[in-house]
């Protein structure tokens, strides 16, 4: 996988660059915005990270001149501005997502591959499967070694959403919103107690531990060694 | 400190000039009254005097006719003609209006046709003689029948009274002036009266200028000043004391906040060097940088947190208005914060109908915050009820809890930006005590209200108050 990182401030390229690097993405930088045109025509990337305010012609119009000549690469566009309306720019220029500063890293990745897998032809149809759990959306079941686990519907969405973003960290507050529609504003602590109560039912019973908790970001599903 | 600068626009009011210009106005209509008045008098008092000279003249005139000495008649005509002023004329006829005699120069000054038919002494009019104006001088006219030894005689008198009205003239003439010097007078004190009726305006122009933010604490005093300033000075000392009232929050606003943004910049500043100093293993790291991200962390919070603030107060918020379904909204932070409860129940008293128009992201904060304060503040075992109550046209939202109170002094402060109370800083560490600023927030840019009242030992009750939806 190929990412074209956009961006001017050098700290923020060192922790993306070596971050998207170690989830397995080979990443160019660019520090201006005619770079980044020149190497988005000349090479082909899989997704474009794009800072809003870099020096010289902005994010906006990198973007605007990248879909005009025809450069349908997804785009997510990074910025320390959080309108509204800028948010909406974004969008309607044709950006794929749009993430605010100061964001989590993990944040960055999972939204990458939801881009990613937006492209691709939906995998899997109703049925996740991590290592010997189960959870068939069809049927609404959950099933580890072959016993059938009880979960209360939230314990049930919990689980559906990690499993679907397997291998993805999913930090708190994305949690919060996508189950309780609950921003940053609110305690997004109340998380782990959620996640306590999940393992309690799908890792303390079995040796093998699928939930894992990445500190101070969030949590992963994953089969690990 | 600078002068004042001269106002741009539309040329204002002079409250000075118009005073004055009342002052002088006023003073002139008095002064022409008064002045008509006595000119008016003079000349009534004068023309009196006039008629009596005449009367006595015509008197003395019958006695010498009906002496019937010619010479003392010849003498009286004569030197009543000689007479440099009130000079005397006199003409004798015969009934068919022939001349038998006249004072010289007569039929110049007032020929025959000047008087009137005469009239016989008893009918003389008391009242006035008629004037004539002839050759720039004044007379007054009488034609009277008299008897002249006898005999029925046509006499004609005529007094010359020019001298009066020269004098008149004269007086004219003092009293006009004697208005324009009165009306520059006039001008000139009531310029002096006004700017000394307005200098403790000026006086209070120049105290305010004085005041800047670091004296606000001084104060006008009414009691200093006329009474007409009283009005003035103690709505400006009121301005005065909201102003410093602001200032003084400000003030602590900017502590509050370099407070909590240099406290987690302090532990991270802090745990990073002492980590670097030797060598450690990696677990040490890692907590060291789990430590930190908490701080990050917290650090964005405030800052978001006063960003909304910063954006609600200037109204850049835009509320994506809708109707909310808030029993739902309701239930879903429940579930969210149930786990998080430990045995503080929720009882939950709400009409499934129940809605309100407003943004839900918005409103999920607000509400949120209550429920988080609730849990917080509230003993294991205690009861948290949310309720949500129509009346006329507002639905109220409210949140209580079973806990500690909240001393009536802090309840006015509690929706202050980083207003904490001490034993609330004990219990929860983490707040920045922007919390109920911003539920405040909410409700202003909802064109709601929130409410709050506590019984110190027994709990807290705070109330959002929604316009109703439709």
């Amino acid at each position: 996988m190929n990412v074209l990182l956009v961006e001017d401030e050098y700290k923020t390229v060192d922790f993306i660059k070596k971050g998207l690097h170690e989830n397995g993405f080979r990443v160019d930088v660019a520090h201006y915005g005619t770079d980044a045109l020149k190497l988005a025509f000349s090479h082909e990337y899989d997704i474009i990270v794009l800072d809003v305010m870099i020096p010289g012609i902005d994010g906006w119009e990198v973007m605007h001149r990248l879909r005009e000549k025809g450069n349908m690469t997804p785009v997510i566009f990074l910025t320390a501005l959080d309108g509204l309306e800028d948010r909406l720019h974004g969008l309607k220029l044709g950006a794929d997502d749009y993430i605010v500063k100061p964001f989590a890293f993990s944040e960055l990745v999972a939204r990458i591959h939801t881009v990613l897998r937006r492209g691709q032809a939906k995998t899997g149809g109703e049925l996740y499967r991590v290592g010997d759990l189960e959870l068939d959306l069809a049927a609404h079941r959950v099933v580890r070694q072959g016993v059938r686990i009880d979960l209360t519907p939230k314990e049930y969405t919990l689980l559906a959403l990690l499993m679907r973003y397997q291998g993805d960290v999913l930090t708190r507050t994305r949690i919060a919103e996508r189950i309780w529609n609950l921003d940053d504003f609110h305690d997004t602590n109340v998380v782990d107690v959620h996640m306590r109560r999940l393992r309690a039912k799908i890792d303390d019973p079995f040796e093998k531990k699928l939930i894992h908790t990445v500190r101070g970001v969030g949590y992963v599903l994953e089969e690990r060694g | 400190m600078s002068e004042p600068q001269p106002l741009k626009g539309k040329p204002s009011v002079s409250i000075k000039n118009e005073l004055t210009t009342h002052y002088v106005f006023s003073f002139f209509l008095i002064l022409v009254c008064t002045i008509g008045l006595i000119y008016w008098a003079l000349v009534a008092a004068i023309k009196q005097q006039g008629v009596k000279h005449m009367k006595d003249e015509i008197m003395v005139l019958q006695t010498i006719l009906n002496s019937g000495d010619p010479r003392a008649l010849q003498r009286k005509i004569k030197t009543s003609q000689e007479k440099e002023f009130a000079k005397l004329y006199v003409r004798i006829l015969d009934r068919d209006n022939r001349v038998i005699v006249q004072t010289p120069e007569m039929d110049q000054l007032l020929p025959l046709p000047f008087f009137h038919e005469p009239v016989p002494l008893e009918k003389l009019n008391a009242e006035g003689f008629r004037q004539y104006q002839a050759n720039g001088k004044a007379f007054l006219v009488e034609s009277l029948w008299l008897h002249v030894l006898g005999a029925p005689r046509i006499v004609h008198i005529g007094l010359d009274v020019s001298s009066i009205e020269q004098i008149l003239g004269v007086f004219k003439g003092w009293l006009v002036l004697v208005m324009l010097v009165g009306l520059l007078a006039s001008g000139i004190v009531g310029r002096y009266i006004t700017n000394r009726g307005l200098r403790p305006i000026d006086q209070i122009a120049a105290k305010s200028r004085q005041i800047t933010a670091s004296n606000l604490g001084e104060r006008f005093e009414p009691h200093n000043w006329p009474v007409e300033m009283h009005e003035l000075t103690m709505a400006l000392d009121d301005m005065l004391d909201r102003l410093q009232h602001s200032f003084e929050r400000l003030r602590s606003y900017a502590a509050n906040l370099a407070h909590e943004l240099r406290t987690p910049i302090a532990n991270l500043m802090g745990e990073a060097e002492v980590v670097l100093t030797q060598r450690r293993d990696r677990d040490e790291y890692e907590r060291v940088i789990e430590s930190s991200l908490e701080e990050y962390q917290r650090l964005s919070r405030t800052i978001d947190s006063l960003l909304f603030l910063a954006k609600a107060d200037s109204l850049e918020v835009r509320l994506k208005l809708e109707i909310v379904r808030v029993k739902e909204e309701i239930h879903n932070l429940e579930d969210y914060y149930e786990v998080s409860a430990q045995g503080r129940a929720f009882l939950i008293l709400c009409d499934p109908d129940m809605t309100v128009r407003a943004d839900v992201t918005l409103f999920r904060r607000a509400l949120s915050n209550l429920i988080m304060n609730a849990i917080k503040y509230s003993p294991e075992g205690g009861m948290i009820t949310v309720q949500a109550e129509r009346s006329e046209g507002y639905v109220e939202v409210s949140v209580a809890d079973q806990g500690i109170g909240i001393a009536p002094e802090h309840l006015e402060h509690l929706f202050d930006r980083f207003y904490r109370v001490q034993e609330a800083k004990k219990l929860d560490t983490r707040g920045a005590g922007l919390g109920l600023a911003i539920v405040k927030s909410i409700m202003e840019l909802h064109g709601g209200a929130v409410a709050i009242s506590s019984d110190p030992g027994r709990g807290t009750k705070v109330t959002l108050t929604f316009p109703a939806a439709g």
